[in-house]
């Protein structure tokens, strides 16, 4: 870098030389610099840099700024799904957007999380097997897990699900926000078990537990969120091959939290999941 | 849209050394982008360029107003640049990631006249060249955040960081003039 004495010689003479005109900063220069050209050079340069006319800088951001609000002026918001109004973009997954959505008939106020599926990422022969996946997935009432409460398809054929809205922060924050006690903490993480028990028992796997997928309400329910990578466990069978849905989110984990079994891609159970979600809530 | 009332926190905890505080902040940004590019977007095509910088402008504007008390305002207009920028830049970042596919395509397409050849430099070559400044001169990187991803006037950051506007103006001068040299190379006009 310069060094300081130089970048001040610099400096000062860039500000007394910029309102003048190019004639008398010419024998200024001249004569303030002598034979140091190295100086010379610098505030010429700034000088000239100066005169452009056009602001670059401003052309730089408004480019950057143009392509953030392309990207993110989202055909859905200000449309309906269903009796929901969509309000404004909750988050965006791997393979989805998640809407905030209010319900607009006038019949009750509601707030849900509209989770739409990425048209392109999914295989048209994937889709049947989403549909089953997700009336499966609408059994599943628990208290900690975030209830699916509809399911359809936009009218391009992009299917969504519509669930409940979870009110909260992810279980870390929320922990270390209120700085709670490791027993405080170890409760949180048994209600936790026990949804993800109860998943289980269900043949459900949630195959992405992380703590930014399990967030806490107010009132200090944990939930689990977005089982939308769940599989459904061939029943009485583990070593059946994978289905096409396991073979396209095959891997679509997280692999700081993910069973060290489901990164080397061997079969996937109930247990190292569950084994794993210890790591969660720590 | 009301902006949350823990906005001013969430940028302070950014600032102090938490960097998730930027992931509750980034959607807030892009909430109140989303709000107002609706309004600017159904203008007229062409001239989407400034549209869209007055667009982060104004939600800079509307995201710094809440809860600020006035004696803090200079602090918090400096921070809430420094997260329109880092929007900017990863935004940028982000999606210059995922064009890579399709730049031969559109190399294509440039050669063949179609489209304009790309401008000078992009705001990650801006933001890293900003970074040089820091080191170099503080003062100076600030009033260009102010400026330029703030879109605060001379008069504005004069009272923000308690200089004269004609201060204010020479130092935009030289800093402009210093990160066009750096990002270009030196060169003459």
């Amino acid at each position: 870098m310069i060094p300081r004495a130089r970048w001040l010689e610099v400096q000062s003479l860039f500000e007394q030389l910029i309102d003048e005109d190019a004639g008398d900063r010419t024998s200024r220069l001249a004569s303030v610099c002598g034979d140091d050209v190295e100086l010379r050079s610098s505030v010429e340069s700034l000088l000239n840099s100066d005169a452009r006319r056009e602001d670059a800088l401003l052309y730089a951001i408004g480019e950057a700024a143009e392509s953030l609000l392309e990207d993110h002026r989202d055909r859905l918001i200000g449309t309906r799904i269903g009796p929901y109004r969509v309000a404004s973009i909750l988050g965006h997954g791997g393979m989805s957007t998640v809407y905030r959505g209010e319900r607009d008939d006038s019949q009750y106020q509601q707030t849900v999380a509209i989770k739409v599926l990425q048209h392109a990422t999914l295989h048209p022969r994937l889709r049947s097997r989403l549909h089953s996946e997700r009336h499966i997935l609408a059994t599943l009432d628990h208290p900690s897990i975030a209830r699916l409460i509809d399911s359809g398809d936009l009218e391009d054929g992009t299917p969504y699900l519509v669930m409940e809205h979870v009110d909260g922060e992810s279980i870390d924050t929320y922990c270390d926000s209120r700085t709670l006690f490791v027993r405080e903490r170890l409760e949180l993480f048994v209600k936790v078990c026990a949804a993800v028990q109860y998943a289980h028992r269900n043949l459900v796997v949630h195959r992405d537990i992380k703590s930014s997928n399990i967030f806490v309400t107010v009132d200090g329910t944990p939930k689990l969120l977005d089982f939308g990578i769940a599989k459904l466990l061939e029943k009485g069978d583990q070593d059946t091959p994978a289905t096409d849905l396991t073979q396209l989110v095959g891997r679509a984990f997280t692999p700081e939290f993910a069973a060290p079994e489901q990164v080397q891609g061997a079969m996937r159970r109930s247990r190292p999941m569950f084994m794993r979600s210890a790591c969660c809530s720590t | 849209m009301q902006v949350p009332a823990n906005f001013t926190q969430l940028l302070t905890e950014w600032r102090s050394g938490h960097p998730q505080a930027l992931d509750r902040l980034t959607p807030l940004v892009y909430d109140e982008l989303r709000r107002l590019a609706r309004n600017y977007m159904r203008a007229e095509r062409g001239s989407h360029t400034l549209q869209a910088t007055a667009v982060v402008h104004e939600a800079f504007l509307r995201l710094i107003q809440a809860n600020v008390a006035l004696q803090d305002r200079g602090h918090f207009f400096a921070l809430a640049s420094r997260l329109m920028r880092r929007v900017l830049v990863d935004h940028a970042k982000s999606r210059s990631r995922m064009k890579r596919n399709v730049d031969a395509r559109d190399l294509a397409a440039e050669v063949a006249g179609e489209i304009p050849p790309p401008m000078d430099f992009d705001v990650v070559a801006l933001d890293d060249a900003l970074e040089g400044l820091q080191q170099l001169e503080p003062r100076l990187a600030q009033v260009i955040e102010l400026h330029y991803f703030g879109g605060l006037t001379y008069d504005q950051i004069a009272v923000a960081v308690g200089a004269s506007t004609a201060t204010v103006h020479r130092d935009i001068r030289l800093a402009r003039a210093w990160l066009l040299n750096e990002i270009g190379g030196t060169r003459p006009a």
